[in-house]
Order: structure tokens, then C-alpha cells, then sequence
């Protein structure tokens, strides 16, 4: 197995693992300690501890287990949480976090973090003792954090429980499972060993190179489970070890019961085998079995004798039933490396200019069946296309749910009581994006939490609800994606601004600003009205990098703000960065492409209807631009023009262009760092005939137009 | 890896000799199917084997299964020590009919 890829899924899992712990620590934080929100803390924590094993950090191992053990007491009721002990788990995930940094960067614990480890694991400790001398019970103080005590529904067996089905390559592969059980031998003492033949066929069918044995062992030893994990660290992929530690909890054997993948009859053998029941219980149970006339099921004597606990059987049961449709919960996603998906856009970019040639190509030559055939591809393609930039869409709560933890602390920090609702999390957008989003929102928080919503006595005072409200909303509209960010604080205080503005030499003193033109002023560089500069968002970092960050993205931001109401900003991004399918139309020769959603309707352009820079169409009028204008192209304009009407957020405008060819799917090439700067042009593209089209940048058109009429 | 055959009144001894293992399995399995399937009575003689591996343990499983479904008595004699503890660590003295003879 590739060690640098499965170290890659390991951080990239544990990464997954704890923002669902944080996620589920904030809820009970919230709304007090439920069931699955502390049963999704201990899976994180049990989880980490047992990937990170196979890889011999001994360090994060150490310290999860701590963690781990504090949790399954709190589940398993035998410590009483409080809310005070979230700081504590929070910071123990945020050394999680750093401790995996590490294992990212290949990097060997550090002092600090060793300290931390330290200190933390100490705190902990401290937790389990208070609460275990607080019980009442006579039972011994547990000061061994080391091991957990068996739980009250933890099986009797002393032993580990090593459960081996190996691929069937093995022996092949020069590995032979005695070595194991004699390495094992010699670090304690196998109880048994049960070895099941289930699976092997008749020895006239057989390969006899292939191993077609399973093993089940119990193993009595004081080492450590990473300890017996690495007896089988080069067993080869496929093989499916499971390890279950002395007493531990029925749901373990329940899932092992399932996971084993011999059949029904087997049910006693197994349970025998697994230490669940002793071979006198069994045999009790049987005997039992067959003084009965009308013959039980195992199962449900095995639970009236009550020799082993219900979820056992049901198991157990559930399996003899024939149930043996396996969970698919994890096969339903699968996880792909980020560039091979890129790779398969760019083929599937390839693709559509390659069909849209053949096409040309196919009704030039006026060959009717090749038309067809091809017709049939284009939309095949078309449904690639989408399906290939489906598989980058992510919902936008990826980046919401970072959220809740910068907002709580950041909120305790400023001493002001902040809540932070999430709606249309489910909302998706381009993978790439996500990860680009993330900065500017999290200015846009800290912002909001430092600067516009006011501390509770403030707000009491001002007949507001002392917690004040961050709200994250997204949807789709037209074509791109909305994020607003609002809150319910002090809004944007327009005097303020303006004498800022002027003091800082951006507008010169006296000139009108409409409110729109104020609000914008706050990205300008260098722009800041916080009177105290505070180390949370006075950094000198301010809303201008926010827009700048938005901009690149081909995104726009815009702010709508009532003094003593609250701020709404709002961020419109384009769905995707790859492929869009465009309108194609041409102007002295030269092709430019609009992106199709964006496109309202198409007319002639009445030469009479033209007022100035407005035309009227149905009676509306509506700002135009020509693009031979715009863009100086030579030559004459045609007799008949045609307009196209494109709306993007609440700006619809008109742009004239000689003639209009029809829908094409454009893959963006992006434009090279000379013309980077060059607005009104977002991109080129490749036309199947081979020359180049303009990807018109209609958000940045829209503007430029818009403003122009207002102004005028 | 060999195997002397030697029949009288029905009962058929198979001596193994040298290692049972997973250079020899592919091999041995063909050889001692046929030997199976030549009387009613089998007796493995593991005196001389100085090796055996899983493989050749899950062969002779797989042998002794198919004796039982074919009605074969199968018997084993005198394992040779490097035999009696592979056995002995898989638990697997069971394989054949009667408790290994280690005379």
C-alpha cells in the first residue's frame, strides 16, 4: 500500500473528523448533551486514535486515548458532563488539529505541542477524578487512566479478540499467518485459536496457493493495541483484521458478528470464537435447545438464559436471517484526488471543442447520418459535461460550518454574546471555490463581530435583544451563487464614513454621495473606522482585500446597510470556474461569447427605439452598449443589428452586436497575467472551427453600463 | 516434496517426505487427491516432513473434507515435531479421524 497516500487519507479523514467533533461539541454547547452528539465526539477521538495507530504515532495515540477514555465515560454515564468541560475538548481538538499539521508536514511532535499534550491529557485526568471521587460508591479510586474499567455491558472475556480474514494473496505473497501467531505467542499468550474453513472449496476446485482460512484468536497480553496492529503492518491489502480489546463493549462483537463473513449456522462456533459465550454456555444453551420440542432459535434462547446480552443476538441474528445486505453507508462516496478530477474537466473541456469541430465538420460536408451521429454524441457530451462539474459542486455548509467556532470565540473574546444562524447550507458550488471563500467570509465575521454588532448593555440599551444575530444565507440565482453575511448590529454609520473618506484624502470634502456610493467606500484601500484598532479585524487588513479576494474569483460583492438595523453583505459568484455554455455572437468578424444564463432574450434592434444610451423595448427602457464601440472594432455596421438582453443581479442591459450565431458550450481558457487587468473580458475560448472567441465578463459590463446611464 | 505410496489389504500409507508448503502445495495437492481417491483407508505418515506451512495445513483440511464427503478414513501417524507444532499452534489436531499417534 502507498504510504504516502494512505498518510494523505489519514490527514484528510482526522481533518473531517474533527470539524464534525467541533460541529457536535458547539450543538451540545447549545442545546445540552445528547446521545449523538457526544457518541460523535467519542467516534472522532476513537477513530483518530486507531488511524493514526497504524502509523505508529505514538504520540497522538497517547493522547486520543486520554481523550477517548473521558468521552466513553461521559457516554457510557459513568462521568456526569457539564458544559464546562466543552473549552476543555474544544482545545483538545484544536491540539488534534495541530498534531495532525504535523503529520501532514512529516514532522515529529514539537516541544510545544508535547507540552500542550501534556497539560491538556493533565486536565483531563483531572476531570475523571473529581467525578470518580464524587460517586458514592466504595469502588477504588481510578487514577489509571491507562485502561478503561470494564462498563457494565462489557463482555467477561480478559483477552484481546483478533479476528483475521486475510486476503487471499498472502501466502502468495511470501507471508505466512503462523509467523504471526508465533510473533504474537511471544509478546503474551494465545488462549485459542479457532480456524474456519468455511470458505474452502473442495480441494479439486482450490488453488491451494490461495489462503481461504479465516482465524479467530483470543490473546491474553499487556501490550498495547498498536502493539498487536503492528504484528500485521505488511499483511497485503484486502486483508480484514479486526482487533477487539479485554471486556470491551457488546456493540464491538455486534459489528464484528456482522462483519464476518461466514455463514448463519456458524452463529454458536462464532460466538464461541469470539469469547461473547464460554463453550459451556454454548453447549448449556444447546442442550437446552434440544430438550425443547418445537426448537427456539439459538438467538432468542441464548437472551432468555440471559448468557449473552440482547444486541449480541440481534446481531447475530439479523445475520441469520439471511440479512446479509451489508451496510453500504461507506460505499456510497467514494473519495478522489482533487487533480485527477481536474484532469478529467480539462479532457472533458477537450471534448466539447473536439465535438463541436466534428460537428462543423459533419454539416459542411452535408453528410445526414454523420449529422445524426454526431448529434447524438453533442448531447451525450453535453451530459458528461455536466456530470464531470457535478462532481466539483460541494454544498456551501463546508465553509459555513468553520464558522460556528471562529464566531463563539471571537465573541467571548470581545465580551459580546453572538449567534450565528446558517441557512442554504446546502446550497452547492464549485470545490475550488469553497476553499477560496473561506478567507474573505472569515474577514467578513471578524468584521462584523468587531465592529458592527455592539456589546449586549449597548444593545439592551438601545431595545435591541441583547444577542445579537450573524446570519450565513446562500441560493442560486441566475446562473451564480448569492452568499449574503448580515447581521442585526449598529449598520453603517454614513457620517462616519464620509469624514473618514475625506480625512483620508478618497473623496474631497463637500461632494454628494449617494448611499450606495458611501457603502462602497468602505473597500477602498486603506479604510478603516474602527477608532480603536483591536487585533481581531484592525490589522490593516481590510474590506478592500475582502473585494479584491471576490473579484478574482469573478465574484461581486455588494453591501445593503440601515443605521441602528444591521448590514447585509452580499456576495454573487459565478457557479463555476471551468465550462459554461455560452451565446455566441459576432461582431464584424470577431466571436464573443456570453454566458447563456445570463441571457434574458434576443431582438432586433429597432433603430427608431433608441434614446440616447437607453433603447426602449415593450415600452422599458434599457441601458445598451454596442460592442464594436466598446471594443473599437473596424468596419461598417450592418444594415440590421441585433440586441441582446442580459441580466445579471438586478442589472439588465442591452448589448448590440451585428449578428447572432447560436448556443455553444465554452470551456474557459483563463486569460494570461498580461491581460489579467483587462475588465469586460473574463475569459477565451476555443471555437470548433479553431478560432478564438472572448468570454464577455457581463457582471463587470453590467456595472460599467449601468453606472454610466445613472450618471448621466 | 515426496510421496511413497505403499497399499496392502485396502489401506494405503502415504509418506510424506521433506516440506508440505507453498512451493510444494500445487503440486502435492494433485498427487494426494489421486492417492485419496485410490482406497478406502489412508494413513499420512508424517514422520520425515520437516516442514509444513499454512498452506500445506489448509491443503490437508481441504483433503480431509473431501475424504469425509467421500466416506475415506483418514489417519495420521507419527508427526514429525516440526508437524506437531504447527498443528499444535493452530489448534488443529483435529484434522484427522483419530488423535495423532505419536509413536
Amino acid at each position: 500500500m502507498d504510504l504516502e497516500a494512505a498518510r494523505k487519507a489519514l490527514v484528510q479523514e482526522s481533518r473531517e473528523l474533527l470539524s464534525e467533533m467541533e460541529v457536535a461539541l458547539l450543538r451540545m454547547e447549545k442545546d445540552g448533551f445528547d446521545d449523538e452528539s457526544v457518541h460523535a465526539v467519542f467516534r472522532a477521538a476513537h477513530t483518530i486514535k486507531g488511524s493514526v495507530g497504524l502509523f505508529g504515532l505514538e504520540h497522538v495515540v497517547k493522547f486520543t486515548h486520554v481523550l477517548e477514555s473521558v468521552l466513553d465515560e461521559i457516554r457510557s454515564g459513568k462521568l456526569l458532563a457539564d458544559t464546562g468541560m466543552i473549552s476543555l475538548f474544544l482545545q483538545c481538538g484544536d491540539h488534534l488539529q495541530d498534531l495532525v499539521g504535523g503529520i501532514e508536514a512529516q514532522k515529529q511532535e514539537t516541544d510545544a505541542q508535547a507540552v500542550e499534550g501534556e497539560r491538556l491529557i493533565g486536565l483531563l485526568k483531572a476531570l475523571r477524578k473529581v467525578e470518580t471521587r464524587s460517586l458514592v460508591a466504595p469502588a477504588p479510586i481510578a487514577l489509571d487512566v491507562e485502561e478503561i474499567e470494564p462498563g457494565p455491558d462489557g463482555v467477561a472475556a480478559d483477552a484481546w479478540h483478533i479476528s483475521l480474514r486475510l486476503a487471499s494473496d498472502v501466502l502468495k505473497a511470501g507471508m505466512d499467518p503462523l509467523s504471526f501467531f508465533r510473533y504474537l505467542a511471544s509478546m503474551g499468550e494465545i488462549l485459542g485459536i479457532e480456524v474456519l474453513d468455511d470458505r474452502l472449496p473442495p480441494v479439486d476446485e482450490m488453488d491451494p496457493e490461495d489462503l481461504y482460512l479465516g482465524f479467530e484468536l483470543q490473546f491474553r497480553s499487556s501490550v498495547s493495541r498498536k502493539e498487536i496492529e503492528d504484528v500485521f503492518e505488511f499483511v497485503s491489502e484486502g486483508s480484514k483484521i479486526r482487533i477487539l480489546p479485554p471486556h470491551c463493549r457488546i456493540e464491538e462483537y455486534k459489528a464484528l458478528i456482522q462483519a464476518l463473513p461466514e455463514p448463519p449456522q456458524r452463529l454458536g462456533e462464532i460466538l464461541v470464537a469470539i469469547g461473547a459465550l464460554t463453550e459451556k454456555e454454548l453447549e448449556h444453551v444447546l442442550a437446552l435447545q434440544e430438550a425443547k420440542p418445537d426448537k427456539p432459535v439459538i438467538g432468542s434462547l441464548l437472551v432468555a438464559e440471559e448468557i449473552v446480552p440482547p444486541v449480541v443476538v440481534a446481531a447475530a441474528l439479523q445475520k441469520q436471517k439471511g440479512a446479509r445486505e451489508r451496510s453500504s453507508q461507506e460505499n456510497r462516496v467514494v473519495k478522489v484526488d482533487a487533480r485527477k478530477l481536474d484532469a478529467l474537466i480539462d479532457l472533458v473541456g477537450e471534448l466539447v471543442i473536439a465535438n463541436a469541430a466534428a460537428k462543423i465538420a459533419a454539416t459542411g460536408e452535408r453528410a445526414k447520418r454523420s449529422e445524426e451521429a454526431i448529434e447524438t454524441l453533442t448531447v451525450l457530451v453535453e451530459n458528461i459535461r455536466d456530470a464531470a462539474l457535478g462532481m466539483r459542486m460541494v454544498p456551501i455548509g463546508e465553509v459555513f460550518h468553520r464558522f460556528p467556532r471562529l464566531v463563539r470565540d471571537l465573541a467571548s473574546e470581545l465580551g459580546k454574546n453572538v449567534e450565528l444562524v446558517i441557512q442554504g447550507a446546502e446550497t452547492e458550488l464549485d470545490k475550488s471555490m469553497v476553499e477560496r471563500i473561506a478567507d474573505p467570509l472569515t474577514h467578513m465575521v471578524r468584521n462584523a463581530l468587531d465592529h458592527a454588532i455592539e456589546p449586549e448593555s449597548v444593545r439592551v440599551a438601545s431595545g435591541k435583544p441583547g444577542k445579537g444575530i450573524l446570519k450565513f444565507n446562500a441560493y442560486h440565482e441566475t446562473g451564480s451563487i448569492v452568499i449574503e453575511v448580515s447581521d442585526d448590529g449598529m449598520g453603517i454609520d454614513r457620517g462616519k464614513v464620509v469624514a473618514r473618506a475625506v480625512e483620508r484624502g478618497i473623496v474631497p470634502p463637500g461632494q454628494e454621495l449617494t448611499d450606495r456610493e458611501i457603502h462602497n467606500l468602505i473597500f477602498e484601500p486603506g479604510f478603516s473606522t474602527a477608532e480603536t484598532v483591536t487585533n481581531l479585524s484592525g490589522r490593516g487588513v481590510g474590506m478592500d482585500v475582502v473585494k479584491r479576494s471576490i473579484e478574482a474569483l469573478r465574484g461581486e460583492i455588494e453591501i445593503e446597510s440601515q443605521e441602528g438595523v444591521g448590514t447585509v453583505f452580499r456576495l454573487r459568484m459565478p457557479l463555476t470556474l471551468a465550462i459554461i455554455d455560452g451565446f455566441l455572437v459576432g461582431v464584424g468578424g470577431r466571436s464573443f461569447v456570453v454566458p447563456m444564463d445570463l441571457v434574458k432574450e434576443c431582438a432586433d434592434l429597432v433603430v427608431s427605439s433608441i434614446h440616447g444610451d437607453l433603447v426602449v423595448l415593450r415600452g422599458e427602457s434599457l441601458p445598451f452598449i454596442r460592442l464594436r464601440d466598446m471594443f473599437r472594432i473596424p468596419g461598417k455596421r450592418p444594415d440590421r443589428e441585433s440586441l441582446v438582453v442580459v441580466q445579471y443581479g438586478p442589472n439588465r442591459i442591452g448589448l448590440v452586436v451585428d449578428h447572432l450565431a447560436g448556443e455553444l458550450q465554452a470551456v474557459i481558457k483563463p486569460m494570461g497575467m498580461v491581460f489579467r487587468d483587462l475588465k469586460a473580458i473574463g475569459g477565451t475560448t476555443i471555437l470548433g472551427n479553431g478560432s478564438v472567441a472572448l468570454i464577455l465578463d457581463v457582471p463587470h459590463l453590467s456595472q460599467v453600463v449601468s453606472s454610466r446611464s445613472l450618471a448621466a | 516434496m515426496q510421496i511413497n505410496v505403499t497399499k496392502s489389504n485396502g489401506l494405503v500409507r502415504a509418506r510424506l517426505q521433506d516440506s508440505l508448503d507453498i512451493s510444494s502445495v500445487s503440486e502435492a495437492r494433485d498427487h494426494l487427491l489421486q492417492i485419496l481417491r485410490s482406497g478406502s483407508e489412508i494413513l499420512f505418515d508424517f514422520s520425515s516432513m520437516t516442514e509444513i506451512d499454512t498452506a500445506g495445513v489448509q491443503l490437508l483440511v481441504a483433503l480431509r473434507k473431501e475424504a469425509q464427503r467421500s466416506g475415506v478414513a483418514c489417519r495420521c501417524s507419527r508427526p514429525s515435531p516440526a508437524v506437531l507444532d504447527v498443528f499444535h499452534v493452530l489448534g488443529r489436531d483435529d484434522i484427522f479421524d483419530e488423535a495423532i499417534v505419536t509413536a
